[in-house]
């Protein structure tokens, strides 16, 4: 019947046509390059937020200003294996730095047995970080702080530009500095990060 | 790039194509060739990946999220729509150049809002499936003499 007027030897079905591909193809890979590029060179900011994948960031040193810390809780979902005897309810940390320049940073992701590894800030130009939020996590290094307030209530903060649960204990401080920076974490990362001197790398071993 | 399976066109496909509804008993494997010969299939399936990749690498808690403001929500608005998109070059493959354009756009802006684009995954599928969603060409001659196809040795 129809297949009369369209041979079965001559089927007509949709293709990838090379050139036509390329006209977008070519403006799409420049684009992208340029963006790497200004990324490299700290003229525009990345944005990340991260979470559930096992995340390290080491420093040299981290300095930041608009420092607070305060407990939280977060909620499992329901009927997690994880959730245990806890009620399906975990205390974390959250810490906030307003402000953050980071000098030889290191990140490293695992995507399953490979670490994609992102170094930046160093050269002369350390790497600035905005709003850094980091949701329970391992933070270990040498810190020092000033004017650090133990013991305030989280939704009084003032420091930073975030403010915890009222009710909730917590400690700010005006700058922190801390040497040797070294976090791992399971849970949320979250900032916007400046990184000149780019460099990403795919490695068997992470930071 | 093209997948080659797609250029096998055993004969049960031209019938398929000419008058789907009409063959209710043709092999599964022939209609499924023939549904994906009439939309840009690998593209549409490259961009829905990156999305999702992109999506899957961040999945900060709402109280993070609402701590950053609107950038923060950005960085998951940009691979949802950019699965959606897939989705759409899929399912509605007559606009295909406006989802294909659309998706290029998205997965250039994921490298600044989510996480380098999925660290840099998620870009490099979202940019080659929405290259060769933009190329794909409906009805096209079965034989192109630039590249070989497949005898259709499979069926």
């Amino acid at each position: 019947m129809a297949s009369n007027s369209v041979p079965p030897t001559t089927a007509r079905v949709g293709r990838v046509r090379l050139r036509r591909a390329a006209i977008m193809a070519g403006p799409a890979a420049a684009a992208a390059a340029v963006l790497v590029v200004l990324t490299a060179q700290g003229a525009i900011a990345a944005q990340f937020s991260i979470s559930g994948i096992p995340f390290t960031v080491t420093a040299k040193q981290l300095q930041g200003n608009g420092f607070e810390q305060y407990g939280g809780l977060d909620n499992m979902a329901d009927g997690s294996p994880n959730a245990g005897d806890s009620g399906g309810q975990e205390v974390v940390v959250v810490s906030a730095i307003k402000d953050a320049t980071l000098t030889d940073l290191c990140q490293s992701v695992n995507l399953g047995g490979i670490n994609m590894v992102i170094r930046a800030g160093t050269g002369s130009t350390p790497v600035s970080a905005h709003d850094l939020v980091t949701d329970s996590s391992v933070i270990s290094g040498d810190a020092g702080f000033k004017n650090i307030e133990i013991g305030g209530d989280a939704s009084t903060f003032t420091k930073g530009d975030s403010k915890g649960p009222s009710g909730d204990f917590g400690q700010q401080a005006d700058t922190v500095t801390i040497d040797n920076l070294r976090q791992t974490n399971y849970a949320t990362t979250a900032a916007t990060f400046k990184l000149p001197g780019l460099h990403l790398s795919f490695k068997n071993d992470g930071c | 790039m093209t997948d080659p399976d797609q250029a096998v066109t055993p004969d049960a496909d031209a019938d398929a194509q000419a008058d789907e509804s009409a063959h209710p008993a043709e092999p599964g494997v022939g209609r499924w060739r023939a549904w994906r010969g009439r939309r840009p299939f690998a593209g549409g399936v490259l961009v829905t990946l990156a999305g999702a990749e992109i999506l899957a690498t961040e999945k900060a808690s709402f109280g993070v999220i609402v701590h950053i403001g609107m950038q923060g929500l950005s960085g998951y608005l940009i691979p949802v729509v950019m699965v959606v998109c897939g989705l759409l070059l899929l399912f509605n493959p007559a606009q295909r150049l406006f989802y294909s354009i659309l998706s290029v756009l998205l997965t250039l802006g994921s490298w600044v809002t989510s996480n380098l684009g999925g660290f840099f995954i998620g870009l490099l599928l979202g940019l080659v499936g929405s290259c060769l969603s933009f190329g794909w060409l409906p009805d096209q001659a079965p034989r192109r003499r630039r590249w070989g196809r497949r005898a259709p040795s499979t069926s």
